[in-house]
C-alpha cells in the first residue's frame, strides 16, 4: 500500500507540476515563474497603497486588467505571450496549462490557479518531508497540511484573498489523500463527502487569516481542529474489548518471549504495575455491583 | 530582460524560505507527542537550519548542534529571513520540552539575544520572540515590574496595531492575567479575574466557546475562580464557587479531551482543577480518583521524563492520602514529588510545600 506521501506525489497537481518544472522545460518554466513574482509584486504594490490604519482584515478584490499588469511589470512588449499560455488552446505550449482544455477556464482564472499552486508548493514539500520522516498520523498529517496553509494564506494574503479567495486548487485532491479517500480507509462511510467537507475546512483557515491579520497558523487551525479530529478519528470500538486485547498480547509475548527479546522495560513494567492497581480498585467496585445483581 | 537561470536562481530563494515555512508548522504539530519524540523533532528542524539556512553559530542561539553529515543547499536563506526566525523558534520549543522552568527562560532569551543582533528592533518576528522570552520568565516565576510594564506595552502594541477583539491582543491579555494570578499582590487576584473574563469575552464573540484559544481563557478564569475559593473564609461562598468550578472544568476538559485527546497535557490540567474544586467541596475519594486518573495520563504522556506537573498532581494525592489516614502512600507520594520538585526548581514554593509535608508525615 503506497504511503500517504507516495500518493501526493502522484496526484493530478503533482504530475504536473513535476513536468513543467522539470529541466527539459526551464526555459519555459522561468516565464511562468517571472510572471508569478510580477503577479506578486502587482499585489504588494496595490496592497501598499491600500489604507492599513485599522484594517485587520483583507477584503476580497480585484484589478482591472491583471493579466496586462503583469506582463508590464514582467517588461514584456505586450500582454499578447500571458494571454496565449494560459488561453484554453495550447497549441505548441511546451507547458499545458494547469486548468486544462475546458474554456469555460478563462485565461486569469488559470494563471490565478497556477500562481496559487507555484506559491504553495514549497510549503506542502516541507509538510511532506516533515511528516513522512516522523510517520504521522493522518490527523497528524491533516493539521500540519492545514498549519501550513495558513502560513502560506499569511505569507500570501493579497493572493489568497484575490477574487474569488480561498486556497490553492491542489488543496482538495491533497486532502482527498491525506484522509484516505482512494484507500477506503476513512472512518465514516463517506470518504469522499469528507474529503470534501475537509476542503471547505481549509477554505475556513484561508477566511480566518484574512479576517484577522494577528492571527496565528496555530489559531487559524484551531478554527477547525474539532471537526478535523472528528473526521479522521478510527472509528470507536468498546474501550474494554481493546484493553482486554491488548492485556492478552502483552501476557502473550512476555510468556513466549524468544531468547535476549526485551517485551517490556522495568520501567514501563513499573508504570503498568500503578495504572492497573488504580483501575483494579475502580473494578472492584464494578464488579461487586454487578456480582450483587446477579 | 533576466535570462531564465537568473529568473530560476532568485526564485530558489524564495522556494527555500517557504519550504521552512511548511516544515516549520508540521514540525510544531510534533509538539504534541512525547518529550523523547520532540528531542528527535528538534535535531530534524537543526539539520533543516543547516541544510537550508546561512550558516551561523546556533548554539550561541542556545540551540544543540546540528547533525553531522548534511548537505547545504545551493541558494540558502538568510538567517534574518522570518522563515529562519520562525524554523529556530519552533526548534527552541522543541528543544526545551520538559527543562525546568528557569532553564527555558535563559534559553528563549538567548535566542532572542541572537535575532536581535540580526533583525531591525522593529521587526513584527523579533517583538513576538520577545514575548515568547517573556512567557517563560511568567512561567519561571518572574513576576517584577518590569515584567508587568512589559507585559502592558504587548497588550497595548496589539491593541494598537491589530485592534481589541484580535487574536494575538487575546494571547497578551491571558499573559498579563496569568502574571497577576503568579504574583497574587492586593487585588491582583481580582485583577487577574477582570483580565480573564475580558479574553472569554472576546474569544467566545470570534472563535466560539470551544476554540482552544477560548478554552485556553476560560481555563485561566477557572484558576483565578479556584485561588479565590481556596482562599475563601466563608464556607458556604467555597463551596458554591466550587460547585460552579467543578462544572466549568468538566466541561473544559471534555472539549480538550475532544479536541486534543485523554492524555494531552492541557487535559490533565483540567484534571488538577477538578480534583482541586472536589477537595474544596469535601469530596477526597472522587479527589483522589481524579488525581490518579491524571498520573495515568502524565505517565502515559510523558513515559519515564520526570515532568514538573507529575510533581504536582503527586504533591495533591499526597495530601489527599493524608487526609484519608493513608499516611505511608502519603509519604511515597510526598517524596517522589519532592524528587522531581528538586530536579526543576529545589528552592520553588512546591519544593519547600512538599518537604514541610514529608516533615510533617515523618513526625508522627
Amino acid at each position: 500500500m503506497p504511503s500517504i506521501r507516495q500518493e501526493l506525489e502522484t496526484t493530478r497537481t503533482a504530475r504536473w507540476y513535476r513536468h513543467a518544472s522539470g529541466v527539459h522545460r526551464a526555459g519555459a518554466w522561468a516565464e511562468r515563474v517571472r510572471e508569478y513574482a510580477a503577479l506578486r509584486a502587482v499585489l504588494a504594490d496595490h496592497a501598499a497603497a491600500m489604507p492599513t490604519a485599522g484594517r485587520n482584515a483583507q477584503p476580497a478584490f480585484q484589478l482591472a486588467g491583471l493579466l496586462k499588469l503583469v506582463a508590464e511589470r514582467a517588461h514584456y512588449a505586450g500582454a499578447e505571450p500571458v494571454y496565449r499560455r494560459y488561453r484554453s488552446k495550447q497549441h505548441g505550449q511546451p507547458i499545458s496549462r494547469w486548468a486544462g482544455a475546458d474554456p469555460t477556464v478563462k485565461p486569469l482564472a488559470a494563471f490565478l490557479a497556477e500562481a496559487k499552486i507555484a506559491a504553495f508548493w514549497p510549503y506542502r514539500e516541507g509538510v511532506i518531508e516533515v511528516a513522512d520522516a516522523f510517520d504521522m498520523t493522518r490527523t497528524e498529517w491533516a493539521t500540519a497540511y492545514l498549519r501550513a496553509l495558513a502560513a502560506w494564506a499569511t505569507d500570501n494574503r493579497a493572493l489568497a484573498a484575490y477574487h474569488p479567495g480561498g486556497p490553492p486548487p491542489c488543496v482538495s485532491e491533497d486532502l482527498a489523500v491525506i484522509i484516505g479517500a482512494s484507500a477506503g480507509w476513512a472512518a465514516a462511510p463517506s470518504a469522499a463527502g469528507h474529503a470534501g467537507r475537509l476542503t471547505t475546512l481549509a477554505g475556513d483557515v484561508v477566511r480566518s487569516v484574512l479576517d484577522d491579520a494577528s492571527i496565528t497558523p496555530l489559531g487559524a487551525f484551531d478554527t477547525v481542529r474539532d471537526e478535523v479530529r472528528s473526521m479522521l478519528s478510527p472509528p470507536p470500538e468498546s474501550l474494554t474489548e481493546r484493553v482486554l486485547r491488548a492485556v492478552a498480547e502483552l501476557s502473550d509475548r512476555m510468556i513466549h518471549a524468544t531468547g535476549g527479546e526485551t517485551v517490556i522495560t522495568p520501567g514501563q513494567a513499573s508504570r503498568l504495575r500503578a495504572t492497573l492497581g488504580s483501575l483494579a480498585t475502580l473494578l472492584e467496585q464494578r464488579a461487586g455491583g454487578h456480582l450483587g445483581d446477579a | 530582460m533576466a535570462t531564465p537561470d537568473a529568473v530560476l536562481a532568485a526564485d530558489e530563494q524564495v522556494r527555500n524560505a517557504a519550504r521552512l515555512r511548511g516544515a516549520t508548522q508540521a514540525l510544531y504539530v510534533l509538539r504534541r507527542r512525547s518529550p523523547a519524540d520532540q528531542q528527535r523533532a528538534c535535531l530534524f528542524a537543526m539539520g533543516l537550519l543547516a541544510r537550508d539556512a546561512a550558516p551561523a553559530d546556533w548554539a550561541a542561539a542556545g540551540l544543540p548542534e546540528p547533525p553531522p553529515g548534511g548537505q547545504a543547499a545551493d541558494v540558502q536563506v538568510p538567517v534574518r529571513d522570518r522563515a529562519v526566525v520562525l524554523l529556530a523558534r519552533v526548534a527552541l520549543a522543541l528543544h526545551t520540552a520538559g527543562l525546568p522552568a528557569g532553564e527555558q527562560h535563559g534559553r528563549w532569551a538567548r535566542l532572542a539575544q541572537f535575532f536581535a543582533a540580526r533583525l531591525p528592533p522593529s521587526d513584527h518576528d523579533l517583538f513576538q520572540l520577545r514575548e515568547r522570552v517573556l512567557a517563560a520568565r511568567i512561567d519561571a516565576g518572574g513576576t517584577s515590574p518590569e515584567v508587568f510594564a512589559e507585559l502592558n506595552g504587548a497588550l497595548d502594541f496589539h491593541r494598537d496595531v491589530h485592534g481589541a477583539s484580535a487574536y494575538l491582543t487575546a494571547i497578551a491579555r491571558m499573559r498579563l492575567a496569568t502574571a497577576f494570578l503568579l504574583r497574587r499582590g492586593d487585588n491582583d487576584l481580582a485583577a487577574s479575574m477582570t483580565m480573564a473574563e475580558e479574553a472569554v469575552s472576546t474569544c467566545a464573540a470570534a472563535y466560539g466557546s470551544e476554540h482552544p484559544v477560548t478554552l485556553v481563557a476560560r481555563s485561566l478564569l477557572g484558576h483565578a475562580m479556584l485561588l479565590r475559593a481556596e482562599s475563601s473564609t466563608a464556607e458556604a461562598e467555597r463551596r458554591r464557587l466550587a460547585g460552579l468550578i467543578l462544572a466549568e472544568v468538566a466541561a473544559i476538559r471534555a472539549a480538550r479531551v475532544r479536541l486534543y485527546g485523554i492524555i494531552a497535557p492541557n487535559a490533565t490540567a483540567s484534571l488538577r482543577h477538578e480534583a482541586r474544586a472536589l477537595l474544596l467541596l469535601g469530596n477526597l475519594e472522587r479527589a483522589r480518583q481524579v488525581l490518579e486518573l491524571a498520573l495515568v495520563c502524565e505517565s502515559a504522556y510523558n513515559g519515564t521524563h520526570p515532568a514538573r506537573t507529575i510533581a504536582e498532581t503527586l504533591q495533591t494525592l499526597a495530601e489527599v492520602h493524608r487526609d484519608l489516614g493513608d499516611l505511608d502512600r502519603a509519604l511515597e507520594h510526598a517524596r517522589e514529588a519532592s524528587r522531581i520538585f528538586d530536579l526543576h526548581d529545589p528552592s520553588g514554593h512546591c519544593a519547600r510545600r512538599t518537604r514541610v509535608l514529608i516533615e510533617e508525615l515523618t513526625a508522627g
